[in-house]
């Protein structure tokens, strides 16, 4: 299969000098991803003399480059079939039947899905890599992503690199032929709506190029901005009391005011433009349907903070935004919007845009610069690399959500005071939350922070449960936020209210146990297992993990596989207590949120659906494990009980005898 | 290379009209003073002060004028200093360059500015009082007592001095912190704050503490003033515990098997923070065993804990960025790229960092329990940096040699090359049996018979029929007793043989000789291999009608086979059979740097001591005593009992080593020299025979 590269194409090579250009002269490891993107585009994988032949490129070793391929998912060390199909697994597609949908497509190509080829009530699992098939003839190759940040259309799937929305299971036919079409946004504002973000998005014969922006009063706030003082713009960001929209809610203008007015190291901007979260998907439409107002965002961002370079580090799996960013960052060019003496200012600014390569840890913004430095994406330990100190090659850096940054824009045209009218005080603007999971009118609603009830966002916005089904619990903010019964009640400064009274704000989140996080809110309704639900999110965190520290590397997998011997019928009766206690292990204490992201679900499904876990854990606790004593068994045992085996020096394996209980 | 030279000005203080004189001076740091010839002398019409004996290279004593004060300036540096009128050209000396506070640059070969302190222009007392004064203390409460701390004090590091031990797996203090294994979690607090944004001081006169919710990490972090920790607590515990699980789960458990057992973290640390029995009942992530990673190094990637150690010593120490991290979470797997192996001199390092089984020595593995090994401290004898080492035996027998901490020589670590050359200590050419030559071939027989027939055959020459071939691989001591003997025979033709080889930035010196400094120092050379031309010419003419050669054989030191084997009498002292061995008249077998005790002076000038670790095998015996013996009968004096007594008495003649006896040596060494930079030796016949290692001169 190896194929020998006698060389590579001058083009392609004149592609990669160009993209090494986008970095400084000394950090061109930076490369590293763009660079491995462009042979993977070319030679359709990355073959160990593509990984040797970028390490010299780079003057690096071979093994950097080798620990990257493996490292990000997206990066191919084989070929794939001619049509690759990769279909997103995490939970509001698994909800909406993606396992079905890769069964019939497994079915149609007449290979074993890969759910059950990677899966062995051993426990076996494929490993880091998404699980993958390939027919025998290599004409397709079906693999199992994680969250592809499009859960209001699920299921989604991608064709080479075109996403198909709404994919119904019985549509794997049309998406084999290649007929089906990518489903249909954007609907109409509803009333309780207010949007500031999507604005433009309603409006008629809208379209992303420039001049239709322009229309729209495109970039006239950057031309404001420019006349205003450094310190103004970083003034009325922090008067508008904006917070950070991807996931941790940390107020913007504090962030900005962490850079040293008189510094003098070159400071950078980075958009976090990773959004994996699950249940996420809102920097998504913004990106495919109004990107300058990012880079409208961004540019304002860099002159505040006077910052000459910034990157917008854009997942992997966006490969069509990242085409549109480029695309519109040329068009902001070719108007002196962006470049060396912008407006006549004397301003110069450069934004690159960096594909990441299917890693959610890359959504952690010391993650993603390692990343974007050209390394696996492990967090950095803080102290002492506080971004705002020692970021991006070790320089100042800023890194905002593409929502945040996209709002700045709109801090500016309103005033920050008058901005901070919007929503709730410490809860100001708008934002953007997508409801996903079973619900009838599933998608994103721009609204103003607190100015909505989850009842009102569920029911009325969304559509409320599917006929004849209830509505039994709801993760508020991505799927790391801890998840919420629809029976519960809350005491939110000092008043007694239902899940449906809460208001949709960070304050009123947090004061209920979980978080705004993301603004994903991932709706289950009676019909859903939370076992089943909580071992597709443990698997998605077991996967994304970055293995750098111990909690969260060896914690996430254990749990993946605790709730997957359960869901195979192994559960034993210690299991919720084990899940519990492994999840406190993690939380906490990791290098970075990671660890609280991947622990919550566990730690708030378990305590809240008790009753669930506990019927799946009843069998009798396995007395201390010989070695001959796998998983397996415990699974393929029907009567409860559980085979022993002779051990006679063990006097506590004798104690448990054939019922297996000490 | 040549004589390191700098751009000097000189002035005579006294005159300042006088012009000042530019001069492109010899840099020496072996030579003290400051020389001038004549010539700049009269231009600067500097006074003589005094007529001072000068020693000169080749040994001999001159009178010369001591002239000054003479102004010496180089670069922003300036000093005062008298000068000896002597030679042809301006030569700067150490206490000059001491005076200035410059250095030899030995990568760029010239006279820089101390880097430390760059622009000391202003004089010395402000930089001798910074020295001087005491460091920032901070102060830190560990455990509810307050204690204090040097400023930059790693937090891991205040604790294990203020008795807590913090258990750690990814921490090494010799290398960054990448804080990923999370057993060094604490409790941490900051001082609480007042409205003054002063602390807040509670009733016994300290800052109240503010108490972070969360455990931090203590590796990673400086004291900081006010800081409390807890190393003890509740939530300290159930962090270990929780991390020695996580860490447990996946790990093989293959204690009985593993060459890291007894010395191994998990197995530390599980006594105190492990559980007795698993809660883990899922099966283990499968990963690659017994993976070659290098000529000298197998991993075990199930043993692994991924603290990644071994990676960052290759980046940071060894300069050699070859391993990594393939695969990602639990699956995550240490590897080299499959074209690139762990293969540098420095790549046993990796496994004694190792705090656990997954890298192991291939040359050591299955060989021996580690709780089996005597450990003896020493320091390796295979280049002239002198890397303190513990040497492992059992029975007589090294096993193993691994580094031993000493930031003034080899930091931790040492390279692969020293490390595994011990083998020939257990070669089967070892000499084991004296010899003599009694008519036609040797014979053995016992020591005392040896040592006559020694002694016998060397008194019917005179000393200009004597040469003495003594090797830098011997002792302070042998080389005192071997100079004695010297000079109790008159002998004037002596020298080492300089070893040479390659050198790196890191540790190894291309000085292979552990102890040329000592030889220089002792005057049994003054340039290592300078006489032996004159050796070989000596015994090659027939005007050397004796020779003796100790751990050196004269064949690689450019004398003849013909010649040697024409010799009336030739006694060699050495270990290994060789091809100079079949031509001595007497045959002494000594003992291997493992085997004795001793004293040699490192590259550096650093005086280091070796311990005996194993017996010298057979009738083999200790140089010293050999010499002794030799000494006692040759001349009939009395004789020394205890090498102890052979320090005592080089120490009272050898201005460097006044107030030290072997045991003052201690176990990290004395400076005794100020070295800054090596020598260079100018090429030498037989030079390529001698680059070789000890262990490989058995071959010839």
């Amino acid at each position: 299969m190896e194929k020998t590269i006698e060389s590579v194409p001058a083009e392609l090579e004149r592609e990669m000098d160009k993209v090494i250009g986008y970095y400084p002269a000394d950090r061109t490891r930076s490369a590293s991803m763009p660079l491995l993107h462009l042979w993977q585009e070319h030679f359709g994988y990355i073959s160990d003399e593509g990984v040797r032949w970028i390490a010299e490129k780079l003057d690096l070793e071979p093994i950097n480059i080798l620990e990257l391929v493996t490292f990000y998912p997206m990066y191919r060390q084989q070929p794939a079939g001619k049509k690759h199909i990769r279909v997103c697994r995490t939970l509001s597609c698994a909800m909406a039947g993606s396992y079905q949908l890769m069964e019939n497509l497994s079915a149609i190509a007449g290979v074993k899905p890969v759910h059950e080829e990677h899966h062995s009530p051993n426990g076996h699992d494929a490993g880091m890599h998404n699980p993958e098939v390939k027919d025998e003839r290599g004409d397709y190759s079906f693999e199992f992503v994680e969250c592809l940040a499009s859960c209001g259309t699920a299921p989604v799937c991608m064709v080479e690199d075109e996403l198909h929305e709404n994919v119904r299971p019985d549509m794997a036919r049309e998406i084999i032929s290649g007929h089906h079409r990518p489903g249909g946004y954007p609907p109409p504002p509803h009333p309780y709506e207010r949007r500031l973000i999507f604005g433009n998005l309603s409006r008629s014969d809208w379209s992303i190029d420039i001049d239709r922006y322009m229309r729209e009063g495109g970039y006239e706030q950057l031309r404001k901005a420019v006349t205003m003082s450094r310190t103004d713009i970083v003034n009325e960001v922090k008067a508008s009391g904006l917070r950070g929209r991807g996931g941790a809610g940390f107020p913007c203008g504090v962030k900005w005011g962490f850079i040293k007015p008189d510094e003098k190291k070159p400071i950078y901007l980075i958009c976090n433009a990773d959004e994996s979260e699950p249940g996420t998907f809102k920097d998504r439409y913004i990106i495919h349907q109004d990107p300058h107002q990012l880079i409208e965002g961004m540019l304002i961002s860099c002159f505040a903070l006077n910052a000459r370079v910034a990157y917008i580090y854009i997942r992997g799996e966006f490969p069509e935004g990242a085409k549109i960013l480029e695309r519109a960052i040329e068009e902001a060019r070719a108007q002196n919007l962006l470049g060396t003496n912008i407006l006549g200012t004397g301003f110069d600014c450069e934004i690159y845009v960096h594909r990441g390569a299917g890693a959610y840890i890359c959504g952690e913004e010391t993650g993603l610069i390692e990343s974007l430095e050209g390394k696996r994406a492990y967090p950095r330990i803080k102290p002492p690399y506080f971004p705002a100190v020692l970021g991006l090659y070790m320089s100042p850096t800023i890194v905002n959500n593409v929502e945040t940054l996209c709002h700045v824009k709109h801090i500016i045209e309103m005033g920050g005071a008058e901005y901070a009218k919007l929503g709730k005080p410490n809860n100001t603007g708008t934002r953007i939350v997508g409801v996903s999971g079973d619900v009838l009118r599933p998608g994103y609603f721009e609204i103003e922070v607190g100015a909505v009830t989850m009842g009102q966002l569920i029911f009325e916005m969304a559509g409320g449960p599917r006929f004849g089904r209830n509505i039994k619990a709801i993760i508020p903010g991505g799927s790391s936020a801890k998840v919420l019964r629809a029976d519960e009640t809350f005491k939110i400064k000092d008043v007694e209210m239902s899940l449906w009274d809460l208001p949709m704000d960070f304050d009123s989140m947090a004061a209920a146990g979980s978080m705004a996080g993301s603004g994903g809110v991932i709706v289950m309704d009676d019909s859903r297992d939370m076992v089943w639900t909580l071992n597709n999110l443990n698997e998605f965190y077991a996967h994304e993990s970055c293995g750098q520290c111990t909690p969260c590397r060896e914690g996430s997998l254990w749990m993946k596989k605790i709730t997957d011997r359960m869901m195979l019928g192994g559960g034993v009766v210690q299991d919720p207590k084990t899940l519990v206690n492994v999840a406190d292990n993690i939380a906490g204490r990791t290098i970075c949120a990671f660890g609280e992201a991947c622990a919550w679900p566990t730690q708030s499904f378990v305590a809240k659906f008790a009753e669930e876990f506990e019927a799946k854990a009843e069998k009798p606790v396995p007395p201390p494990m010989p070695p001959e004593y796998t998983p397996g068994e415990l699974i393929s045992d029907k009567d409860g009980e559980i085979e022993t085996v002779e051990l006679a020096h063990n006097s506590g394996w004798e104690r448990a005898g054939a019922k297996g209980v000490v | 290379m040549g004589y390191v030279r700098a751009q000097l000005s000189l002035s005579n203080p006294r005159l300042p009209n006088l012009p000042r004189v530019e001069v492109s001076a010899r840099v020496d740091s072996a030579a003290w003073l400051v020389c001038i010839p004549e010539s700049l002398r009269a231009e600067l019409e500097l006074e003589e002060a005094d007529r001072r004996p000068a020693q000169l290279a080749d040994g001999s004593i001159v009178h010369v004028p001591y002239v000054g004060p003479l102004e010496l300036r180089f670069e922003n540096r300036m000093a005062f200093t008298g000068a000896l009128v002597m030679g042809d050209e301006v030569l700067l000396g150490a206490v000059a360059m001491e005076d200035m506070d410059v250095l030899i640059d030995p990568r760029a070969q010239k006279l820089t500015v101390n880097p430390a302190h760059p622009d000391v222009a202003s004089g010395f007392v402000g930089e001798v009082a910074a020295v001087a004064a005491p460091p920032q203390m901070i102060n830190v409460q560990i455990d509810g007592v307050w204690k204090q701390f040097p400023k930059g004090t790693r937090l891991i590091e205040a604790c294990e001095q203020a008795g807590s031990y913090i258990p750690r797996y990814c921490y090494h203090k010799k290398l960054s912190s990448p804080g990923n294994c999370r057993m060094c979690l604490i409790e941490m607090g900051m001082p609480k704050m007042g409205p003054d944004r002063k602390p807040v001081l509670g009733e016994d006169g300290k800052p109240e503490i503010n108490w972070m919710p969360r455990p931090q990490i203590s590796c990673a972090q400086d004291v900081a003033e006010g800081m409390g920790v807890r190393t003890t607590s509740p939530l300290v515990d159930e962090c270990r515990r929780g991390v020695m699980e996580f860490l447990l789960i996946n790990h093989p458990l293959d204690c009985p098997i593993c060459d890291q057992a007894g010395e191994c973290r998990l197995q530390e640390f599980s006594v105190e923070y492990g559980n007795a029995e698993s809660r883990f009942l899922e099966n283990k992530v499968k990963k690659p065993k017994n993976v070659e990673l290098g000529p000298r190094v197998t991993l075990d990637d199930e043993r692994c804990i991924l603290c990644s150690r071994c990676i960052r010593f290759c980046q940071e120490v060894a300069k050699d960025d070859v391993l990594g991290f393939i695969d990602r979470g639990s699956h995550s797997v240490l590897t080299a790229h499959p074209g690139k192996k762990l293969e540098n001199n420095y790549s046993l390092n990796t496994v004694d960092i190792c705090p656990v089984g997954a890298l192991t020595s291939s040359d050591f593995r299955f060989k021996m329990r580690v709780w089996f090994l005597k450990e003896t401290k020493s320091f390796c004898t295979s280049c002239a940096t002198g890397c303190n080492t513990m040497i492992g035996t059992r029975e007589n027998v090294i096993h193993r040699q691994t580094p031993r901490e000493n930031d003034a020589v080899n930091s931790s670590w040492m390279c692969d090359f020293g490390r595994l050359n011990f083998d020939y200590l257990h070669s089967d050419k070892r000499l084991l049996e004296p010899k003599i030559y009694s008519g036609e071939k040797l014979v053995a027989t016992d020591w005392k018979t040896a040592i006559v027939h020694a002694a016998a055959q060397l008194k019917h020459f005179n000393g200009w029929e004597i040469a003495i071939i003594a090797s830098g691989t011997m002792t302070n001591e042998e080389l005192w007793l071997t100079s004695r003997l010297a000079h109790l025979m008159g002998v004037q033709l002596i020298d080492i043989v300089p070893r040479r080889g390659e050198g790196d930035d890191i540790l190894l010196s291309e000085d292979r000789n552990p102890n040329t400094n000592g030889a220089r120092l002792l005057r049994l050379t003054h340039e290592p291999g300078s006489q032996l031309p004159r050796i070989a010419e000596a015994v090659a003419s027939g005007q050397v009608k004796a020779l003796i050669a100790l751990h050196e054989n004269p064949l690689d030191a450019g004398v003849s086979a013909d010649a040697l084997s024409q010799l009336p009498a030739f006694v060699l002292i050495d270990i290994l059979e060789n091809a100079a061995t079949a031509c001595a008249t007497a045959l002494l077998p000594a003992a291997g740097y493992a085997e004795k005790r001793g004293s040699m002076i490192n590259g550096k000038g650093r005086l280091q001591r070796l311990n005996r670790a194993v017996r010298p095998p057979g009738n083999a015996r200790d140089d010293w005593e050999i010499l002794r013996d030799l000494i006692q009968e040759y001349s009939g004096q009395n004789g020394i009992y205890m090498i102890e007594e052979v320090f005592k008495q080089m120490s009272e003649s050898v201005q460097e080593f006044a107030g030290l006896s072997l045991g003052k040596i201690g176990d990290h060494g004395v400076q005794v020299m100020e070295i800054a930079e090596e020598s260079p030796t100018p090429e030498e016949p037989g030079k390529d025979e001698g680059n070789k290692p000890e262990s490989e001169r058995a071959a010839n």
